[in-house]
């Protein structure tokens, strides 16, 4: 009964010990490991959640920005026949000689594509720019050149208009 | 096992002496804790790994969303981000920006702008001395308004012209 009880005692004792060498001291590694893991990926989120937060209010400017310029050049007519009578409007009055303009129809979303040139003096030539892309005319700048010209500045514009949304 | 006779005549079986018992009830006790221990090790390990499978499927689904944002301005081909730009930085107040940073010495003899993603600006500089020149690169280098600002070809025999593509960020701008 004795000896039974210490050859029991002692297989306890090695079934312990094998139990914590072969189970508890791998799941201690496996799980300071994973744990490390954790931390990296959770390290890495706050850069990954600003990336992402940026491109969403960049998006989100960008569809409200697209939605406005389609509202203003979208509606009933040729889009061709919309942008150059804006464009006109723009030009009339503007101190600014040698204006050219030519519009063609574009692919949509695209309505009309419009190339526009003009020489003047320096301020009178910004401002003409600024006139043109102006909140409400609808019109999406696609290049701007500006060299110096007969009367101070010369300028070569394309843009389009929007017949939808993008 | 050690056997004694009472008197009865028959073998007695003899207890445990407290020692055996005591070891015994040691054995048993280690033994339980060591289970208990493998146990709570193998749940702090399930433990770890949902919360690696949370911050992976986290981090995966921002991933998924910021790749799904990125091919939507590739597939309108920068459109929306024309649109935007023409509001944020129409040709006058890029041109004052570029103004602001141009030496007494250093004019600019054109001045071109390609709306895309950003706005790349393509200047002709004309400068009367070379360190003119080098202070107006110097200041578009430092400006937080302008990146990736690469010289082009430049004559520095006396005046210096030269060519400089650059990179307008508007303010406010959202994306690097």
């Amino acid at each position: 009964m004795r000896t039974s009880a210490r050859v029991l005692a002692a297989l306890l004792l090695l079934g312990a010990g094998l139990l914590y060498a072969g189970v508890t001291l791998p799941a201690h590694r496996v799980a300071a490991d994973t744990e490390a893991a954790v931390g990296r990926a959770r390290a890495e989120r706050p850069g990954l959640h600003a990336r992402l937060a940026a491109q969403q209010r960049q998006a989100a400017a960008e569809d409200k920005a697209t939605a406005a310029v389609a509202a203003a050049t979208s509606g009933p007519g040729d889009p061709v026949v919309r942008l150059r009578r804006s464009v006109v409007a723009s030009l009339e009055g503007a101190p600014v000689s040698g204006a050219r303009l030519a519009v063609t129809a574009g692919r949509p979303p695209v309505g009309a594509r419009v190339q526009v040139s003009a020489d003047g003096r320096y301020a009178e030539i910004l401002r003409l720019v600024g006139h043109l892309v102006r909140p409400g005319t609808g019109l999406v700048l696609e290049n701007v050149r500006l060299r110096p010209g007969s009367a101070g500045l010369s300028l070569d514009l394309i843009a389009f208009s929007l017949t939808e949304r993008p | 096992m050690s056997q004694g006779r009472d008197f009865s005549g028959h073998p007695r079986r003899a207890g445990l002496s407290f020692w055996d018992a005591g070891l015994l009830a040691a054995a048993v006790a280690v033994f339980a804790l060591s289970g208990y221990a493998a146990g709570r090790a193998q749940s702090a390990v399930e433990i770890a790994r949902s919360r690696l499978e949370e911050a992976r499927r986290d981090s995966e689904g921002a991933r998924d969303r910021l790749r799904a944002l990125e091919s939507r301005s590739g597939r309108e081909e920068g459109l929306a981000s024309r649109v935007l730009l023409t509001t944020e930085a129409p040709p006058p107040r890029v041109v004052a920006d570029l103004a602001a940073l141009v030496p007494p010495d250093v004019r600019l003899d054109g001045v071109g702008l390609a709306y895309g993603r950003g706005v790349e600006l393509e200047l002709q500089v004309v400068a009367r001395r070379a360190q003119a020149y080098d202070l107006f690169l110097k200041r578009l280098t430092e400006s937080p308004r302008i990146s990736a600002v690469s010289p082009g070809t430049e004559n520095r025999d006396g005046e210096v012209r030269a060519s400089v593509r650059a990179t307008y960020r508007p303010p406010g701008s959202l994306r690097e």
